[in-house]
């Protein structure tokens, strides 16, 4: 038995498999089958790839949105500092486009002011157009909006010591007067009180003297009532008449000064009168009555 | 067939020496067990593209020839155990009787050598006997190739061989 087994290749391959040929055709076929399947499947991984590429800029993209509107709707008031600061650094870049800062027309709604970042000034066509009145926090649209209401009011203001006292607000209120509030930054009067540092600054209020406006230290001043709620912005206020007292009188430039101790506000204020004008002045930080004569010379149309 | 395979072409070349070398023992190996030549060159094929989808996973533990054979092995059981084959093999049992017995006699009268008795004996052989006979006598494995080509315990593939040989010994002697 042994021995025709030994033998069972030869009698196999003679018989049962003489019709078993393995033919080139066979080959070939899958040859050809392995290369098509492989090319398929280079082809779904070549697209698998891109398509996983492509997902995640999608999604780095969606991350970077929702990142940036939660950042600004969680704390919107840091997105606005950001805003408002844009055009500050765009002067320091000296680039060549326009941009806008905040500012406010006649009738205090916001409008947007257009900048020319070659000469770092407000464009004087766009400015006039839209009758810009209001800026706060920059020196280039007060300046411009101080001219728009001089055009209209002609008042006295701190002029040609742009780097003692800077105008960098500027409030045209109509109906209170018309009255025009400037705000002053005053470096020289900066202080600092522990580790607060307090910015020297000085508020010019201009209005005719016929229509005391409710916010000058003449008119009835709001206090808060002496109760136990703590939450300023709950508190009631109460109307009680000014408590100023006379401290000292002067003239600069054909202009007489008064110098008030305020009792209430616990500070003092400065008046003069022109033209039928009053400009009441406050204060804050490291201000004396020499520095404020000295200021006052440059207090002119 | 030692060498470092890196790219796809590298792989393509590979498998087209294991075609060239083993096609043959392949295709044969599956007839073995589906017993039609149509269906021997389908798993050829399909046990040709497995390999090649595997090459990369192969590191020389076993020869690419025992590897081949087991792949081989594997997929034939598969196809056996297939609706596909039951169906096919249903249809060729009903087949008319006289073309079995025109083909029979012709092969008897072609055929009446003691090699043509011996393979049909081996092929008619219940496939559990048959696949240990034809890897031991036909292909000329070792008995521990046969234990890692089908899987089994060595005390098996040796059971398996010695009662294949009395059963194949009973049949020729039944047909003598």
């Amino acid at each position: 038995m042994d021995d025709r087994l030994k033998n069972l290749r030869k009698s196999m391959d003679r018989t049962v498999f003489r019709n078993g040929d393995f033919h080139p055709g066979e080959k070939h076929s899958i040859l050809n089958r392995v290369r098509s399947e492989w090319g398929s499947q280079e082809d779904s991984r070549r697209f698998l790839k891109w398509n996983a590429m492509l997902s995640f800029a999608v999604c780095f993209l969606l991350l970077i949105g929702l990142g940036t509107y939660a950042l600004q709707n969680m704390n919107p008031d840091i997105a606005m500092d950001q805003v408002n600061q844009e055009p500050e650094g765009i002067k320091d870049t000296g680039g060549n486009q326009d941009s806008t800062t905040d500012v406010f027309d006649e009738n205090g709604d916001k409008i947007h002011l257009l900048y020319d970042r070659e000469t770092k000034n407000a464009k004087e066509a766009d400015a006039d157009s839209l009758n810009v009145f209001n800026a706060e926090e920059d020196s280039d649209a007060a300046q411009k909006a101080l001219a728009n209401i001089n055009d209209k009011l002609d008042i006295y203001t701190i002029s040609g010591i742009q780097e003692r006292a800077t105008l960098m607000s500027v409030s045209y209120v109509p109906e209170k007067g018309p009255g025009v509030l400037l705000d002053y930054h005053v470096p020289e009067a900066d202080k600092r009180e522990g580790k607060v540092e307090i910015a020297g600054s000085m508020a010019v209020f201009a209005y005719p003297k016929s229509k005391l406006p409710e916010n000058s230290r003449f008119a009835k001043q709001d206090i808060a009532k002496n109760t136990k709620q703590q939450n300023r912005a709950e508190q009631e206020t109460e109307k009680v008449e000014p408590k100023l007292e006379k401290v000292e009188r002067f003239h600069i430039n054909a202009m007489e000064w008064t110098y008030y101790k305020d009792h209430i506000h616990r500070d003092y204020v400065l008046t003069g009168e022109k033209d039928g004008m009053v400009y009441e002045i406050t204060t804050k930080g490291a201000f004396s009555v020499e520095r404020l004569k000295d200021l006052l010379k440059h207090f002119k149309k | 067939m030692s060498k470092d395979y890196q790219t796809n072409q590298d792989y393509e070349d590979l498998l087209e020496q294991l075609i060239d070398e083993y096609g043959q023992s392949v295709k044969r190996l599956a007839y073995t067990y589906v017993k039609d030549w149509a269906l021997a060159e389908d798993v050829t094929q399909e046990v040709f593209v497995k390999c090649f989808d595997h090459l990369h996973t192969f590191h020389g533990e076993s020869t690419y020839k025992t590897w081949l054979y087991r792949i081989t092995i594997n997929h034939a059981k598969d196809m056996l155990k297939s609706k596909f084959f039951r169906q096919f093999d249903v249809i060729q049992r009903l087949k008319p009787q006289g073309g079995r017995t025109e083909q029979s006699a012709e092969a008897r009268v072609v055929q009446d050598s003691e090699d043509e008795q011996l393979a049909n004996e081996v092929l008619r052989l219940p496939r559990k006997y048959r696949e240990i006979i034809i890897l031991y006598y036909y292909e000329g494995l070792k008995m521990r190739e046969i234990e890692a080509v089908t899987n089994l315990r060595m005390a098996t593939v040796k059971t398996r061989l010695r009662r294949g040989k009395e059963l194949l010994k009973q049949q020729l002697e039944g047909s003598e």
